[in-house]
C-alpha cells in the first residue's frame, strides 16, 4: 500500500499562551487517510491538546473547515496523499476570531444567517405551517431554481475566502446572502427580497460583493454562492426597476390525513412492536 | 481568542485564488486612483474662471512635462482596466455568463470558472489597450 511521511505545520493557539505559533509532527500516511484522521493521530499520539471540530467525518455537519496550504477544505473529505505536498500548513479559518487552535468561533455566521431571516415567510395562510393540511405544488424547474442553495452545510469556508468580508466586518457575507436568495426565489415564500431587507443594505448588503469568486472556489459542496449573489443583484435590479412580474405562491394540495389508503396500495409490514 | 480578519492584506494577496481575485485587486486600485484624480481634475480644469493667463499658466505648470505624460498615461490606462473589467462585472451582475443554478454533482463546477472567458478578455483587450497607449503617448513621454 502506498506510504508516505507527511509533515503536517498546525498552527496552534491556546488563550492561556496568547500568541498563535506553528508546530511540527511527521507522521506515515498510508493512501486513502483523510487530513481529519490525521489530525485524530497527531491528538492520540503526539500532541492531546490539539483542538479540532468534527463530528460527521463525511462532509455533511460542516465542523471541519479549515485551510491546507492556504486552500479551504474539509478535513473529513480531503485525502492527505491527493494534496500532492510533503509538508502540509493546516491553520483555521481566517475571517474569524479562533477559540483554540483550528477551532474558529463561528457565531457571526449564525447571526448574519439569522438576519436574512433564512426560512419561508407566507402570510396567505399563517396557520398552515403550524396546522399543516397539505403540501405546497413546487415544479421540478421551480425546484432546480434554489436546490443547489439548499446545500449550504454552514461550515464558512466561503467567508474565511472572502477579500469584503476581510475589509468590511459588517458584510453578510456568501453564506447568508446565498441563503437569502435561496428563500427568496422559492416560490413557496411570500418575503421576496423586499421582506429581506438587510440584503439591499448599502454597507453589509450583496451590492458589496464584486464577484471576487472566491467563496465559489472555496464551497466543498458545489454550492456556488458566487452564482447565487449575482443572481441576487439581478433581483434586486429587476424589482427596483419594477421588471419583475408578479410572482404566483405555490398552491397548496390538501391531503385527507384519514381517508382510507386506495384499494391497490401495498399492505404495511405486520407491527413488530405491540404497544 | 485572536481576530483573523486579514484586512486589506487579503486584498492585496488574492492567495491561491482564481484570477478575477487579482482582477478585483486591480479594479479597487484604479477605482481609487480615479476617484482621488476627479477632484484634482476638476480643481485644474477650473482654473479657467480665473480667466485665460491662468488657466495657460496653469497647464504649463501641470500639463507639458514628460513626468505629466506619464501621469496622463497611467490614467488613460487606468480607466481602460476599470471600464474593461466594469463591463465584465455588468454582464455577470445579470446573470450571463454565470450559468444556471442546478443540482451540484460531483466534480463540481462554478460559475466564477464559467465566466473565465470574460476575465481573458478583459486581460487581452487591456494589454491591446496598454501597448496602442505606449505607442501613442510615446512622443510626450520625451517631451515633444
Ligand atoms: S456556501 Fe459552501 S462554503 Fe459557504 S458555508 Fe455553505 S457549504 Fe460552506
Ligand atoms: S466532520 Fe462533518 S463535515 Fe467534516
Amino acid at each position: 500500500m502506498e506510504k508516505k511521511e507527511i509533515t503536517f505545520r498546525i498552527l496552534k493557539y491556546s488563550p492561556e499562551e496568547g500568541k498563535p505559533r506553528w508546530s511540527e509532527y511527521t507522521l506515515e500516511v498510508v493512501k486513502g487517510t483523510t487530513l481529519l484522521q490525521a489530525l485524530y493521530e497527531v491528538k492520540e499520539r503526539y500532541d492531546p491538546t490539539l483542538s479540532f471540530r468534527a463530528s460527521c467525518r463525511m462532509g455533511v455537519c460542516g465542523s471541519c473547515a479549515m485551510k491546507v496550504n492556504g486552500k479551504h477544505v474539509l478535513a473529513c473529505q480531503t485525502q492527505v496523499l491527493k494534496l500532492g505536498a510533503d509538508t502540509l500548513n493546516v491553520e483555521p479559518l481566517s475571517n474569524y476570531s479562533v477559540v483554540k487552535d483550528l477551532v474558529p468561533d463561528l457565531s457571526p455566521l449564525f447571526e448574519k444567517h439569522s438576519k436574512v431571516k433564512p426560512y419561508i415567510l407566507r402570510y396567505s395562510d399563517p396557520d398552515e405551517f403550524n396546522n399543516p393540511t397539505g403540501e405546497y405544488l413546487q415544479t421540478p424547474k421551480q425546484l432546480e431554481d434554489y436546490l443547489q442553495f439548499s446545500y449550504c452545510i454552514k461550515c464558512g469556508a466561503c467567508v474565511s475566502a472572502c477579500p469584503v468580508v476581510s475589509g468590511n466586518e459588517d458584510f453578510l457575507g456568501p453564506q447568508a446572502l446565498t441563503q437569502a436568495y435561496r428563500y427568496a426565489v422559492d416560490n413557496r415564500d411570500e418575503g421576496y427580497i423586499v421582506d429581506r431587507e438587510v440584503v439591499s443594505d448599502m454597507v453589509s448588503g450583496v451590492l458589496r460583493c464584486h464577484f471576487v469568486g472566491a467563496c465559489s472556489e472555496a464551497c466543498p459542496k458545489g454550492v456556488d454562492p458566487g452564482m447565487a449573489l449575482q443572481l441576487l443583484k439581478r433581483e434586486i435590479f429587476l424589482h427596483t426597476f419594477g421588471l419583475k412580474g408578479k410572482r404566483e405562491s405555490a398552491g397548496l394540495h390538501r391531503i385527507d390525513f384519514n381517508a382510507p389508503p386506495p384499494p391497490d396500495a401495498p399492505k404495511p409490514p405486520p407491527r413488530t412492536v405491540v404497544s | 481568542m485572536y481576530n483573523r480578519r486579514e484586512g486589506l492584506i487579503k486584498w492585496l494577496f488574492g492567495g491561491k485564488y482564481n484570477l478575477e481575485a487579482y482582477l478585483f485587486l486591480l479594479h479597487r486600485i484604479t477605482g481609487i486612483a480615479l476617484a482621488l484624480y476627479l477632484p484634482v481634475h476638476i480643481i485644474v480644469t477650473g482654473m479657467r474662471i480665473f480667466g485665460p493667463e491662468v488657466w495657460k499658466a496653469t497647464m504649463e505648470k501641470v500639463a507639458h512635462s514628460p513626468i505629466a505624460a506619464f501621469g496622463e498615461w497611467l490614467l488613460v490606462v487606468a480607466v481602460a482596466v476599470h471600464a474593461l473589467n466594469g463591463m465584465r462585472l455588468i454582464l455577470t451582475e445579470f446573470g450571463f455568463f454565470i450559468g444556471r443554478p442546478s443540482r451540484p454533482s460531483y466534480p463540481y463546477t462554478n460559475s466564477i470558472d464559467r465566466q473565465r472567458v470574460l476575465s481573458w478578455g478583459v486581460m487581452l483587450l487591456s494589454a491591446v489597450f496598454i501597448v496602442w497607449s505606449v505607442v501613442a503617448f510615446s512622443p510626450r513621454f520625451f517631451g515633444h
